[in-house]
């Protein structure tokens, strides 16, 4: 008689049992939803790019005197408000929301491997608008040589910042878009929205499966290995609904479709590739285990106590992973510059007076 | 125009204190920078004859002292009266525009490489380019978050105003890594020619002069040549101020232009 051997679930960590994990539980204190590969630390360089719940992970980094990495920094002439109206400071470069994994395939084909930049562009009202960020300046651009320059240096940025970065943060955000039927440029946004008209013999809609999507991916964390073999992917789902849907379907089930495909692929990667990783803010916002307590009355707009949750989970997840990252970089909050102290400005302008008309 | 430092003296002060023939008054405005006019003074530099030179401002922390009411600029606090009493004890109480015919504002925290150096940086296909809007923005903001521009602005509604902005940081006050990171060492007269235009043009809408640095002290595209720095302290460690021989530039251009200005 050979003895009894016991089953693989004996001797799992309580994570691994619902009733212990999460039913045990006040939602607020669920931990351990993320056992992450790598070390994300206070001397990394992250830049971060993707649908618009990227933007905050990007500002809990910085909050927390982390090395977020800003390749196009707003002028500093620029009120806040106004930086964030033109899209400075929003992602690590000015390129605009990018919610699908095509959209961000092209981006890094256009900065990485030269690709042949669309021609295409939208006009209104004596305004120029780039199709693949459309959005990026208020009124867009004054004319088309301006739209390309810009476009150049948002292209010129994304290069800097993949090669310098040790870690990038890719939100996914969307399944659904339009592109071109005939050269298959994915859009921003569907044409005749914010610029540009809606011409269905020339645009299409595309619901991205999950091959395709999984195809866009592997072919984007391609690029962005051969730019940087250092580079860390960290992906996470956004868990901001649809405003809108083209699919027929209702923009709820929509919406479930989208994200449960992002979600699978992004898990998928995760588990194919050693340098990518996936972080579950998605569920922490959308999860029933949560009731809905993260989502504003519209059932759409993340809280702030709910991003707050989100970036809470990770840094914890991280310490509890690497415990050394608590004791790293205390001093990584302090000046970097050698600006001249507000005191000593002050002095020299008191000493430079006193000699003139003391 | 000169460009050797002479030797410090009273000549030009003495000139301005004993002219009897002294027809024009004239009052440079500013922070700390209107040091440099008073060094152009004192060492002669200054092309005074039949003006009447006084100076009004404070310096550093007491300039944020100095409110506009009532369309007079006044001191709010005992340190920017006692700077005040020390340099224009005749009208340490308030500088109303009526009080001189014609004014310099120099200086005044308005900066030129805040507004000059990111946008001779700005190279279309380049990180940092700025299109036109973002452009506008920062010159409309530039001029309206200064406070001694403001006060150009009215002053300007009842005698003419000359102003010069704090010129471009001292050549060798920065490290190697900060001229990489902010300047573009290449940008050409050219370049500067084509802001400054935008500048003036701005300010002239206000009724305001602009006294662009003058060229010939503009080194490594955005940098004040070692030449019109201070003398004051170590060499690198003022960034800022400048010396008699700029300041000569400056007046000496807004003393030659104010006929101009007033008929």
């Amino acid at each position: 008689m050979s003895e009894q051997t016991p089953n693989p679930y004996v001797g799992l960590p309580e994570r691994a049992f619902w009733k212990r994990a999460v039913a045990a539980h006040n939602p607020l204190e669920i931990s351990q939803l993320w056992q992450p590969k790598f070390p994300i630390g206070r001397r990394h360089r992250v830049i971060t790019a993707g649908s618009c719940f990227a933007q905050h992970f990007s500002r809990a980094l910085v909050a927390r005197g982390y090395r977020w990495l800003d390749a196009e920094p707003a002028p500093k002439l620029l009120s806040e408000a106004q930086a964030r109206d033109y899209n400075y400071g929003i992602f690590s470069c000015r390129t605009g929301n990018i919610y699908t994994a095509r959209m961000l395939r092209q981006w890094l084909s256009y900065a990485l491997e030269e690709a042949p930049l669309p021609a295409e562009h939208w006009e209104k009202a004596g305004r120029f608008y780039d199709p693949l960020r459309p959005g990026i300046e208020p009124d867009g651009f004054a004319d088309l040589a301006e739209l390309t320059a810009s476009r150049g240096a948002v292209l010129a940025a994304l290069r800097e910042a993949v090669s310098q970065a040790d870690v990038f943060v890719f939100t996914m955000g969307l399944t659904e878009c339009w592109r071109h039927r005939e050269s298959e440029l994915e859009y921003a946004m569907c044409p005749g929205t914010l610029a540009g008209e809606f011409d269905p013999d020339q645009h299409e809609f595309v619901n991205q499966s999950f091959v395709g999507i999984h195809r866009d991916m592997r072919a984007a964390l391609k690029m962005l290995r051969q730019a940087n073999p250092k580079l860390k992917v960290l992906l996470t789902v956004s868990p901001v609904p649809l405003t809108a849907t083209a699919s027929g379907q209702h923009v709820l089930t929509a919406t479930s479709h989208s994200k449960s495909v992002l979600r699978a692929v992004a898990g998928e990667l995760a588990a194919e590739l050693p340098q990518v990783d996936y972080f579950p803010s998605y569920e922490i916002i959308t999860h029933p285990a949560y009731r809905g307590m993260f989502y504003a009355p519209n059932q759409r707009s993340v809280v702030p106590q709910g991003v707050n949750h989100v970036m809470e989970n990770f840094f914890a997840c991280q310490n509890a992973a690497f415990p050394w990252l608590q004791r790293q970089g205390k001093g990584a909050r302090q000046g970097q510059g050698k600006a001249v102290a507000p005191s000593t400005r002050a002095l020299q302008c008191d000493e430079e007076f006193l000699d003139a008309f003391g | 125009m000169p460009l050797d430092k002479p030797k410090k003296g009273r000549a030009g002060a003495e000139q301005s204190e004993s002219a009897p023939r002294a027809s024009l008054r004239f009052c440079v405005f500013g922070d700390s920078h209107i040091a440099c006019i008073k060094h152009a003074q004192d060492e002669g530099l200054l092309a005074l004859d039949g003006v009447v030179l006084e100076y009004w401002g404070a310096p550093g922390p007491q300039f944020r002292d100095l409110h506009l009411q009532d369309a007079r600029l006044v001191a709010t606090t005992a340190a920017a009266q006692a700077s005040l009493a020390k340099i224009n004890p005749a009208r340490s109480a308030a500088l109303a525009p009526q009080d001189y015919d014609g004014f310099l504002f120099i200086g005044c925290r308005l900066r030129s490489s805040d507004y000059l150096v990111p946008l001779l940086r700005s190279q279309p296909g380049s990180p940092g380019y700025l299109s036109a809007a973002v452009r506008a923005l920062m010159l409309d903001r530039w001029l309206e978050s200064c406070r001694g521009y403001r006060a150009a602005r009215e002053f300007a509604k009842v005698r003419p105003v000359f102003f010069s902005p704090a010129g471009f940081l001292n050549e060798g006050t920065l490290s190697e890594e900060e001229l990489a990171e902010t300047l573009d060492t290449e940008a050409t007269p050219e370049a500067r020619a084509a802001l400054w235009d935008e500048i003036a043009q701005a300010m002239a809408a206000d009724g305001v002069h602009l006294l662009r640095q003058p060229e010939e002290t503009i080194i490594q595209g955005g940098l004040t040549r070692r030449a019109y720095a201070t003398s004051l302290g170590a060499e690198e460690d003022d960034r800022v101020h400048k010396n008699g021989a700029y300041g000569a530039l400056i007046l000496n251009h807004a003393l030659s232009q104010l006929p101009l200005v007033q008929s």
